[in-house]
């Protein structure tokens, strides 16, 4: 029933770390590493690729009252000047080549958020006689971050490119952490 | 716009141009692929390709009870989710004859008409954000998120509803429910002054889409054109008031007519609307009566053996449940008949013989939700 | 309740239905219960006489589905008018498993789409069809899903329906 051509494009997560910081040698350049992951995750730009229900609480966390822009993060209409693919809704047959091409298309480094309840695992969609859809964006991508819900929130979608940006300078830049900080600080 | 009616295709094979419009486009409200073969700027033909959002509803429908089919519904076309809600268990009341108290109605009728301005919002703007003007579609989100807030605190969700239950609805609206409906409609009605200011009068606007797009009444009938796209082009169809369902009837509201048929005339459908939704809310708020909310039926429904058609009016157009039930809990067939696979079909028509621009322009101002096509 | 022009509309559509279609069988649908005011019954053919005189009567094609039973398929077509005097005419035609039913998009173009879906679906072959092919599923798709002999399905195995 899958589309046969095509072979999954998994890359495994060793492959892709960026820099390795027991190597004394290289010191000095996993500072510079640090420096510029510090650059990238201050700037993450999105590529607009919603497919189905979730794209419209994207776009809505893009708008003006939850406001991605604060955080540095542009909507990008092609995959040549993306960073993050958010995948937003359920993937089909019949879209897996499209997906795998624009996947390609970005150059690195680049990540991969799965929003919404589809892209996570099939979602509401997934049951044991289904023929047409993917059950889930990590069978064919590598996903980084995984954020639940049908849709979820443009709070949620914002707490995935936080978390993402966690991620990216290994736990340097923490908005959870900060949050907690500030609170701490402004009950004393 | 040229007027090319003979196309020699082998004349000017060698300057034809294939485009791809989509499937990952800003403008294409989806996952929808045009197949443009262009001479220059002028379109030749327009295929789209649909299909990217497949989803299976139908054979799902087959595999699940007829209360576990509820969340699909909202989620074939997630802009008119409620009303979608509604017309499915509608559907499946009118097969089973079961009668909904009248609050029930007040209700749906209140909460589908939100649905509906929110969705005329989402609809409006993005397709004048295609066009280029950014500010308007920043200030309809902001309207729409007022909406949404509303409509979460008596449904629990703000996209994907499943609110409606067979007999009536699942919450009982509040005292709060209707000042904040009240107090919102006052509000938009301050902003649709902003909104006329920004886009109907804004000479680039109407530059780019009078006499642009047309869709001759011919054309419509020929194709099952139905919404906004129909009654901009003359023809007064609407099946709240041809073939009315609900407490709809008893409400007094016009349904806005124009005659060109061109981008504008469909823009100006949507915003008069918006204001007769807004007439409709504040009639059903004023003679809300008290009762209660759901009628008794059984946990599992088993409806009698037959077909059933039931059509209601989504934010796009005439929407149509076909259900076939053989007696027993699970559904044998149930055929949703959207708007958007027939709006877009015209497309195939009316795009050739213009300029690539205007193709934008038109299929934004069809306001097509690709999951409703691929269901 | 029908007002006097609906009546008069259902007496015309009546008497040239029968006159057309001497095969078949034309009733008066329940509205309240199925949303239909005619009903026409034809098995194999007869779609293109219903879709001429439709079209005669400005009716527009709502649409065209399909069901299938264990050993035929029931295509099944909706029309409705636009203009006053609502009325909706549903037309049955049965068809056995093999057949190719003729395809009205010469008369309704906008059946192109919805007989392509059919094939997509069923594997239903329409003959003098502009373009037959696939439409939702991928092109290379071997299989037709919404068959009940596809898949998970009441007549291939049980469903638990509480569970589902």
């Amino acid at each position: 029933m899958a589309v046969k051509e095509c072979s999954p494009v998994y890359v495994p997560h060793a492959e892709r770390s960026l820099e390795t910081k027991g190597s004394p040698a290289i010191l000095g350049f996993a500072v510079l590493q640090d420096l510029l992951n510090l650059a990238r995750v201050n700037s993450l730009w999105p590529m607009t690729f919603g497919i189905a229900c979730c794209s419209i609480e994207m776009m809505a966390a893009g708008m003006a009252r939850f406001d991605l822009d604060r955080f540095g993060i542009i909507f990008r209409s092609t995959p040549r000047q993306s960073d993050v693919m958010i995948v937003a809704g359920t993937i089909s047959h019949k879209f897996v080549p499209t997906i795998k091409t624009l996947w390609e298309q970005m150059p690195g480094p680049k990540w991969v958020i799965a929003m919404g309840n589809c892209a996570i695992s099939g979602g509401p969609f997934a049951y044991e006689g289904q023929y047409a859809i993917v059950n889930g964006a990590d069978k064919i991508l590598p996903v980084d971050i995984y954020v639940p819900g049908c849709p979820p929130r443009p709070e949620g979608l914002i707490q995935g490119l936080l978390q993402l940006q966690k991620k990216i300078t290994k736990g340097t830049i923490d908005a959870n952490r900060r949050a907690e900080k500030a609170a701490r600080r402004a009950k004393k | 716009m040229l007027n090319i009616k003979t196309i020699d295709d082998t004349s000017i094979n060698e300057r034809v141009y294939q485009l791809n419009l989509g499937p990952q486009h800003p403008s294409t409200h989806g996952v929808l692929h045009l197949l443009l073969k262009l001479d220059g700027e002028v379109v030749i033909s327009a295929d789209p390709i649909v299909g990217y959002s497949h989803r299976g509803h139908e054979k799902m429908a087959e595999n699940r009870i007829w209360e576990q089919f509820l969340p699909n519904t909202s989620r074939i076309d997630y802009l008119s989710g409620l009303i979608y809600n509604q017309g499915y268990c509608m559907a499946v009341e009118k097969m089973c004859g079961i009668e909904v108290p009248e609050r029930a109605e007040y209700i749906r009728v209140i909460t589908s008409e939100l649905n509906r301005i929110s969705s005329h919002l989402l609809g409006i703007m993005a397709f004048v954000m295609d066009i280029g003007a950014f500010t308007p579609f920043l200030y309809g989100w902001d309207d729409r998120e007022h909406v949404l807030d509303i409509l979460e605190r008596v449904t629990g969700s703000r996209l994907t509803y499943c609110y409606n239950r067979f007999g009536g609805v699942r919450n009982d609206i509040d005292q709060e429910f209707c000042d904040g409906t009240r107090r919102f409609i006052d509000r938009l009605r301050g902003r649709f002054k902003d909104y006329h200011n920004l886009i109907t009068e804004n000479i680039i606007f109407i530059k780019r889409t009078r006499g642009v797009g047309i869709i001759p009444e011919e054309t419509a009938l020929e194709f099952g054109v139905t919404g906004p796209s129909l009654r901009g082009s003359g023809v007064a169809y609407d099946v709240r008031k041809n073939e009315p369902y609900s407490v709809y009837p008893g409400f007094k509201f016009e349904i806005p007519v124009r005659k060109e048929g061109d981008v504008m005339a469909r823009y100006q459908v949507r915003m008069a609307e918006m204001e007769q939704s807004m007439k409709i809310i504040e009639q059903a708020l004023d003679g809300l009566p008290q009762g209660p909310i759901r009628a008794r039926v059984p946990r599992f429904i088993d409806p009698p053996a037959g077909d059933c058609y039931f059509a209601f009016e989504s934010a796009r157009g005439a929407v149509g449940y076909y259900i076939v039930s053989d007696g027993t809990r699970i559904p044998y067939r149930i055929k949703v008949r959207t708007p958007s696979f027939s709006n877009l079909f015209v497309l195939t028509r009316i795009l050739p013989g213009n300029f690539i621009a205007d193709t934008i322009a038109t299929l934004g101002s069809i306001d097509v939700v690709v999951p409703e096509i691929d269901r | 309740m029908p007002t006097e022009g609906q009546k008069k509309l259902l007496e015309e559509l009546k008497n040239s239905f029968t006159r057309a279609l001497p095969e078949g069988r034309i009733t008066s649908g329940d509205y309240a219960r199925t949303g239909c005011h005619l009903e026409v019954r034809m098995s194999d053919a007869g779609m293109r006489r219903i879709a001429r005189e439709m079209k005669e009567r400005r009716f527009h094609l709502e649409t065209i589905t399909a069901v299938d039973f264990p050993d035929s398929f029931e295509l099944v077509y909706l029309y409705s008018t636009y203009y006053q005097d609502f009325c909706r005419v549903i037309a049955r035609i049965l068809i056995s498993k093999e057949a190719s039913p003729v395809s009205v998009s010469s008369i309704y173009p906008g059946a192109c789409w919805l007989e392509r879906e059919i094939y997509d679906f069923f594997g239903i072959r329409f003959t003098e069809h502009p373009d037959l092919r696939r439409i939702l599923n991928p092109d290379n798709a071997d299989y037709f899903p919404l068959l009940k002999t596809f898949g998970k399905t009441k007549l291939t195995e049980e469903i638990d329906d509480i569970l589902c």
